[in-house]
C-alpha cells in the first residue's frame, strides 16, 4: 500500500510532520523536566486552581507527549494533527484572554521564558496552519490509497 | 517493521508520561502545590508543632528599644530549627549553614548575623493565619516577594497596602509577608491591608538569623530560592512596580542600597533597638 515512492511534496509534509511531532516531543519533555515552573505558569492564567492545576498539567504532557510521538512515528497522522489543532486552537484562546486581563505572566510555552503576548499568538496561528496542512495532506493521501486500491479491486 | 515502529512510539510515550508523573509525583498524590502559601502545607511542614510558645528568657537576646513590643520579644526563643532539631555546622565563612535538602545545590546559606544577595535563606517554619505553615522549600519553584514585616510599623501597613494594589499585575510573583509578632498582634495587620491569606507568623528567629535590624525587610526570592534582592525600608509604588516588573520578567534586578537612612522613602522601623 506505502510502496508507492515519495513525491518531492510528499518528502516536505513528511519532513514537516517529523520536525512539527518532534516540537511536541520536545516541549512535553521540556514540561516534564521543569514541572513547577509548568504549574505555575498554567496557575498563573488564574483559569483553574486547586488540585485541577496538577492533574491538568500531567494530562496536558501526555497528550502533547502522545500528538508527538504519533506524529513522529506515523500513526493516526490525520487524527492527532486534528487533536494538535484544536489544542494549539485552546492555548491561543488561553493566551488572547490573559493579554486581555493585562496578566504579566510567562508563557510556560516550553519555547523559552517568553511572557506571553500577540508574538504567541501569531506563532499559534502558523503551527495550527501546519496542523491542518498534516492533517489535510494525510487525508489527501489516504484517499489517494483508496482510490487506488478500489481502482486496483476493480481492475481484477 | 511497523511492529518496531509501533514499538518504539509507545516506549517513547511511556518514557516521557513517567517522566512527567515522577516529576508531579508530589502534586498529583497528596501533596499540596507549594507555589500558593495558602495551600503550601508539605509533608514535611505538616507534622510541624503550631506556633512556638513563649518562654521569658528569650528577652535577655534582645536589646530593649521603643518599637520592641513585648510581643515581639517574646516570640523569639523557640525556633523552627530547634524544634525541627535540624543539625547546624559552621562553615569557613563563619555562617551557618544547615543539614537539610537546601544543601543539595552549592548556593550558600544565609544566617547569623547578615544575608546577601545571590545566597539562600535558611531553612524556616511561619505559620499562616489560615493556619497553614511555610517552610524554605515551599518558596522553590516560583518567584517570591519575601517581606519581614511588623503589625506596628506604620511603614509596613503602608507597603501591605499598596502591595495589595498592585500584587494582581504580577501573578508569577507569590507574596510572603512573615510578621515577627505573634497572631493575635497580627491579625490586626490582615484586616488593614486584606492580605491575610499571606500573612505568616513566627519569623522573629529567621530575623535575628538574617541579621534583620528593621522593618519593613523586602526581599525577591527566585524560583531556585536564591535571593536576588534586599531591600530595606519602605518602597514607594514606582519602586515596587520597577523591581516587580522585572523579577517577573526574569530581567536583573539592580541592587538597591540597603539602608538609605536620609531617604524618607526608605524610613525603616527598627524592631531591635539598633539603628538602621
Amino acid at each position: 500500500m506505502s510502496s508507492k515512492p515519495l513525491s518531492a511534496t510528499g518528502w516536505i509534509i513528511l519532513v514537516i510532520r517529523i520536525l512539527f511531532g518532534g516540537l511536541f516531543i520536545y516541549t512535553s519533555v521540556w514540561h516534564s523536566m521543569h514541572a513547577q515552573e509548568f504549574l505555575q505558569s498554567i496557575k498563573d492564567y488564574q483559569i483553574i486552581s486547586g488540585p485541577l492545576v496538577s492533574w491538568s498539567g500531567f494530562l496536558f504532557i501526555a497528550l502533547e507527549a502522545a500528538i508527538g510521538v504519533t506524529l513522529v512515528f506515523g500513526f493516526f497522522v490525520r487524527q492527532m494533527a486534528l487533536v494538535a489543532a484544536a489544542l494549539l486552537a485552546a492555548f491561543t484562546g488561553v493566551i488572547v484572554s490573559a493579554i486581555v486581563r493585562k496578566l504579566d505572566i510567562a508563557c510556560g510555552c516550553g519555547l523559552g521564558d517568553t511572557h506571553v503576548g500577540w508574538f504567541d499568538v501569531l506563532r499559534d496561528a502558523f503551527l495550527i496552519g501546519i496542523a491542518l496542512l498534516i492533517a489535510w495532506r494525510d487525508g489527501k493521501t489516504k484517499e489517494s490509497q483508496t482510490g487506488q486500491v478500489a481502482e486496483l479491486s476493480a481492475a481484477k | 517493521m511497523k511492529n518496531i515502529r509501533a514499538a518504539a512510539a509507545v516506549l517513547s510515550y511511556l518514557v516521557i508520561v513517567c517522566l512527567a508523573g515522577y516529576n508531579l509525583r508530589g502534586q498529583l498524590f497528596g501533596k499540596s502545590m507549594p507555589a500558593t502559601p495558602t495551600n503550601s502545607t508539605s509533608a514535611a511542614t505538616a507534622q510541624a508543632a503550631p506556633e512556638p510558645a513563649s518562654t521569658p528568657g528569650a528577652q535577655s537576646d534582645l536589646k530593649s528599644q521603643p518599637e520592641t513590643t513585648p510581643q515581639l520579644v517574646a516570640q523569639a526563643e523557640t525556633s523552627p530549627k530547634e524544634k525541627t532539631g535540624l543539625p547546624t555546622t559552621p562553615s569557613p565563612a563563619g555562617k551557618t549553614t544547615k543539614d537539610t535538602h537546601s544543601q543539595q545545590s552549592f548556593v550558600p546559606v544565609a544566617g547569623n548575623g547578615a544575608v546577601d544577595v545571590g545566597e539562600r535563606l535558611p531553612d524556616f517554619l511561619l505559620i499562616g493565619l489560615n493556619g497553614n505553615t511555610l517552610n524554605e522549600s515551599a518558596l522553590r519553584g516560583h518567584k517570591t516577594l519575601f517581606i519581614i514585616v511588623s503589625p506596628t510599623c506604620p511603614h509596613c501597613q503602608r507597603d501591605l497596602k499598596l502591595l495589595h494594589q498592585i500584587e494582581n499585575d504580577y501573578p508569577s510573583i507569590e507574596p510572603v509577608f512573615a510578621s515577627v509578632a505573634q497572631r493575635d498582634q497580627t491579625t490586626p495587620l490582615a484586616d488593614m491591608t486584606g492580605e491575610g491569606d499571606h500573612i505568616y507568623t513566627g519569623a522573629m528567629d529567621l530575623s535575628r538569623s538574617l541579621g534583620v535590624s528593621g522593618v519593613p525587610f523586602v526581599m525577591l526570592i527566585d524560583e531556585k530560592g536564591v535571593i536576588r534582592l534586599i531591600k530595606k525600608g519602605e518602597l514607594d509604588e514606582p519602586t515596587f512596580r520597577d523591581i516587580l516588573g522585572k523579577f517577573s520578567h526574569g530581567q536583573p534586578v539592580a541592587q538597591l542600597p540597603k539602608i538609605m537612612p536620609s531617604d524618607a522613602a526608605f524610613a525603616v522601623t527598627n524592631f531591635f533597638g539598633e539603628q538602621a
